[in-house]
C-alpha cells in the first residue's frame, strides 16, 4: 500500500476511535481516489474539524471528552497496514528509498529544498480547489 | 520577538519521531557538516522561512486532536534544533504540557543548553553518528567529547526510555565492528533504546 494511503487509513482509524469513545456519529465514506495521496485531504480535514466541534459541544454540556490513549502502533495491525518505515529527520543519508518530510508534500517535490514551502502552498491551493 | 528559520514542516508522521502522530519541524542551522547530510539546505541560513513560535503554533495546531489522542506532538529537527532554544521554550508555553515535544539532535550544543532545555522536552532522538572520536571528526568535521558529556547528562536526568540513540553504519567511515563498539559503549552508559541502521548512498 502506498505511504499516503497507509497514513490516511491510520488517521481514519484514529478519528473513528475518537468518535466511538465519545458517542459521536461519524460516517466515513470509503475513499475512491485511486492514486496515492498526502495522507490527508480536505474531506479528511473536515472530519477532524467536525470531531473538534462535537467534542467542544460535549464539553460545554459538561460531558467529559475522551481523546487520549490511542496507540498508533496497534493501529498498524488493526488496519492491516505495514509499519511506515522511519525516515531520518536530520543529517545524513536515508536508509530507505525515500526522503524526509514528504507526508504533506507532493511526490514531485524536491524535499526540503527551498522550493518546498512554495510547493506546499500549491498543494494546499490544489486541495482547496478540488474540494 | 523570537524568530527562527524553518525549512520544512511535515505533518502526520506516524510513530517515527516519537510516540503517536507527530509533526516534524525542521530548523535551519547546524554545527556539523556531515558528509552524507541529506538536508544540506539546513546549512544555509538564507533559505527557509522566518517563523515566530506563534506562527508555527497556529500552523501545526491543526493536528492537535491527533496529538492529544495518540500522545503525539511536535518533533523539532533540522539542522540542529537545540540551537533554537528560545524558540522551543516559547513554543512550549503556547502549546502547553500535553503535546509531546521531542528533539532530533546531534547533542553537539553547549552543555548549558542541554541543561536549560531538559525540562521543556519530552524526549530525545540522538543522532550519535559514531562514538569513536576519529570517525566522528572525519564524518562531521567536529569532535565529540561534548556530545558524550551531554548524552551522559541527559541519561542521568531522564528516564532512559525517553532517549532513543540512533547509530548508523556509515559507508566509508565506520565498519560493523566500529558500530558494535559504539553500541556496546552506549549500553554501558545506560542507553536502552538504540536504533542501529544502515545509511544507503543513492
Amino acid at each position: 500500500m502506498a505511504k499516503g494511503k497507509q497514513t490516511c487509513k491510520i488517521l481514519k482509524e484514529i478519528r473513528k476511535q475518537i468518535a466511538a469513545e465519545n458517542d459521536i456519529k461519524l460516517v466515513i465514506e470509503e475513499c475512491t481516489y485511486q492514486g496515492d495521496c498526502l495522507g490527508t485531504c480536505p474531506k479528511c480535514e473536515a472530519e477532524v474539524r467536525y470531531l473538534e466541534r462535537e467534542l467542544e459541544k460535549r464539553q460545554r454540556m459538561g460531558k467529559a471528552a475522551v481523546i487520549a490513549g490511542m496507540a498508533v502502533g496497534t493501529m498498524f495491525a488493526a488496519t492491516s497496514c505495514d509499519k511506515i518505515l522511519p525516515r531520518p529527520l536530520e543529517g545524513d543519508v536515508p536508509y530507505i528509498p525515500d526522503s524526509i518530510p514528504s507526508d504533506s508534500i507532493p511526490d514531485d517535490a524536491i524535499l526540503l529544498e527551498n522550493e518546498v514551502m512554495a510547493l506546499m502552498s500549491k498543494a494546499t491551493e490544489k486541495n482547496d480547489k478540488s474540494e | 520577538m523570537t524568530k527562527a528559520k524553518i525549512f520544512g514542516v511535515s505533518r502526520h508522521r506516524l510513530t517515527v519521531d516519537g510516540e503517536g502522530v507527530t509533526t516534524l519541524v525542521a530548523f535551519n542551522g547546524c554545527p556539523l557538516r556531515c558528509k552524507y547530510c541529506l538536508n544540506k539546505t539546513s546549512w544555509d541560513m538564507d533559505k527557509g522561512r522566518d517563523y515566530t513560535p506563534e506562527m508555527l503554533f497556529e500552523e501545526v495546531k491543526i493536528d492537535q486532536l491527533y496529538f492529544l489522542a495518540t500522545h503525539g506532538g511536535v518533533t523539532f529537527g533540522g539542522g540542529e534544533p537545540l540551537l533554537q532554544k528560545e524558540f522551543i521554550k516559547e513554543f512550549r508555553a503556547l502549546c502547553g504540557p500535553q503535546w509531546q515535544i521531542v528533539v532530533e539532535t546531534s547533542l553537539h550544543v553547549p552543555f548549558e543548553t542541554v541543561q536549560e532545555m531538559n525540562d521543556i522536552l519530552d524526549g530525545y532522538i540522538v543522532d550519535i553518528k559514531d562514538l569513536n572520536l576519529e570517525i566522528y571528526l572525519a564524518y562531521t568535521g567536529k569532535e565529540n567529547p561534548l556530545v558524550l558529556k551531554n548524552l551522559e547528562w541527559i541519561l542521568q536526568h531522564n528516564d532512559p526510555e525517553r532517549i532513543k540513540v540512533r547509530v548508523p553504519h556509515i559507508p566509508e567511515y565506520n565498519t560493523d565492528e566500529d558500530v558494535a563498539k559504539s553500541v556496546e559503549r552506549l549500553k554501558a552508559m545506560g542507553v536502552v533504546d538504540i536504533d542501529e541502521f544502515q545509511y544507503i548512498i543513492r
